[in-house]
Parts: structure tokens; sequence; C-alpha cells
């Protein structure tokens, strides 16, 4: 008699890895710096010291924008419960100052990241449709003519066909 | 479009490079003159905001020295 598998209850409930008690996790308890001041003089330092200065100067000439930089930063401190989000978003303009100084001193060429890209391949439909309106006004018989051929076309079709039933006469 | 918080935390600041000029005072120094001191002090913002904009222009200023030689 084949044994029929009992079911396991020992595997982790879907979900269970992304909870955890209220309290454990560094962000839900009180932050380490209060004030902007105070996250500042965290980070200032941290940005000139030579374990960073470095990876620092190749993440721009990577080309990784200095506001990507910064978010990451201050994301990486609101996870360790050093500042709130709020206190994060007050250094970040000042972080990226700071980054841009370090850039600009080393001489390199970085990117500030506040540029607007603009899809120069995508056009969009308002342009499409103005251009099609200044087309019709421009060129209206070009198009009528356009148009008449287009409708002249299928009858030449009609005329080349040809009657297929068995008492008609081959061509 | 960018969705960077960053960027727009950055571009938001309202910074502009405008250097004000410094006010002359229009303090008499005669004897029968009133003694009233200029408030300047008191009417300063002291929001965090403010307090980062005042650091950004001042890394600014320093950053522009470096590139203007």
């Amino acid at each position: 008699m084949a044994e029929t598998p009992t079911p396991s209850f020992d595997y982790p409930i879907p979900g269970q890895g992304m909870t955890a008690e209220v309290g454990s996790r560094p962000w839900q308890n009180p932050p380490q710096y209060t004030t902007v001041e105070q996250a500042l003089e965290f980070y200032i330092p941290r940005l000139v010291s030579d374990d960073i200065y470095d990876s620092l100067l190749d993440s721009m000439e990577l080309g990784i924008p200095l506001t990507t930089m910064a978010d990451s930063m201050q994301s990486m401190g609101v996870m360790q419960g050093l500042h709130t989000i709020d206190v994060g978003m007050l250094a970040i303009p000042v972080i990226i100052e700071m980054l841009a100084f370090i850039g600009d001193d080393a001489g390199i060429d970085y990117i500030l990241g506040t540029e607007e890209r603009i899809d120069e391949d995508k056009i969009s439909e308002s342009k499409i449709a103005l251009a099609m309106k200044r087309m019709r006004e421009k060129l209206p018989e070009a198009l009528e003519e356009s148009k008449e051929n287009d409708i002249e076309e299928p009858e030449e079709m009609m005329e080349e066909a040809q009657p297929s039933g068995l008492m008609a006469r081959r061509m | 479009m960018n969705v960077n918080p960053a960027a727009k935390a950055y571009t938001n600041l309202g910074i502009t490079d405008e250097v004000e000029a410094p006010k002359k005072s229009s303090m008499s120094m005669g004897l029968l003159s009133r003694n009233s001191k200029p408030k300047a002090a008191e009417n300063k913002p002291n929001e965090p905001k403010d307090r980062v904009r005042g650091y950004v222009s001042s890394i600014r200023n320093a950053r522009k020295q470096i590139t203007n030689g």
C-alpha cells in the first residue's frame, strides 16, 4: 500500500519575510540624529574620508548622477535608523552640493541629475496631429489626387478578375 | 519625467545667485537721536529649509571659486 505524504507545516507563511514585530527594525525606533545639522555632521566627514573618496570619484566617472548617489545615501541612513525620512530629505541638497564640490575639486565631469531627459525618438501625438493639419492646409490638391488614385486602384483590380465558371471562356 | 525625489529637493530650494548688498544703517549718531538698533537678526528665518538653503549656497560659493580658478 502506497504511503500518502503528510502535509508539512514547517514552511514559512507567504509574506512572513516582510513582517516583524513593531520596534524590531531600526527605522521603527527613535532616530539617532534628530536635526539636519546632526545628520550632516555624520555625512560630510564621511564624504571626504579616504575610504569613500575614491569610490565616490569612480561612481562620478561612471556617470552615476549625484542626485541618485545622495538619495541612496540618505535611504541607507533611514534604514539604519540614523535619521528620519524628512531629515534625510532636508539633508539631500547639502549632500548633492558637497558631492559636486568634491567632483569639481577633483576635476571630474559629473552628472548632477537635475536635467530633464527628453526622448528624441518619441514624437508626441499632438505634434503629429499639428504636422498633419499643416500638411492638409498646404497641400490640399496633392491629398485629393492621392485619394482619387486610391479609389481608382480597386476598379482596375475588378476588371482583371476573370470568370471562373465551367462554361466561361478562357482568356 | 524625473521622479527622483533628490532632484526635486535640490531644485526646489529656490536659491538665487544674486548677492544681497549690505544695507546701510540709517541710524543717526546725534546726541538727541533715538537709540534704536536694527532688528535684522530677529527677522531672519530659522526654519530648517532656510538653514539648508544657507548651507547649500555657502558650499556653492566655494565651488564657484574652484571652477573660476
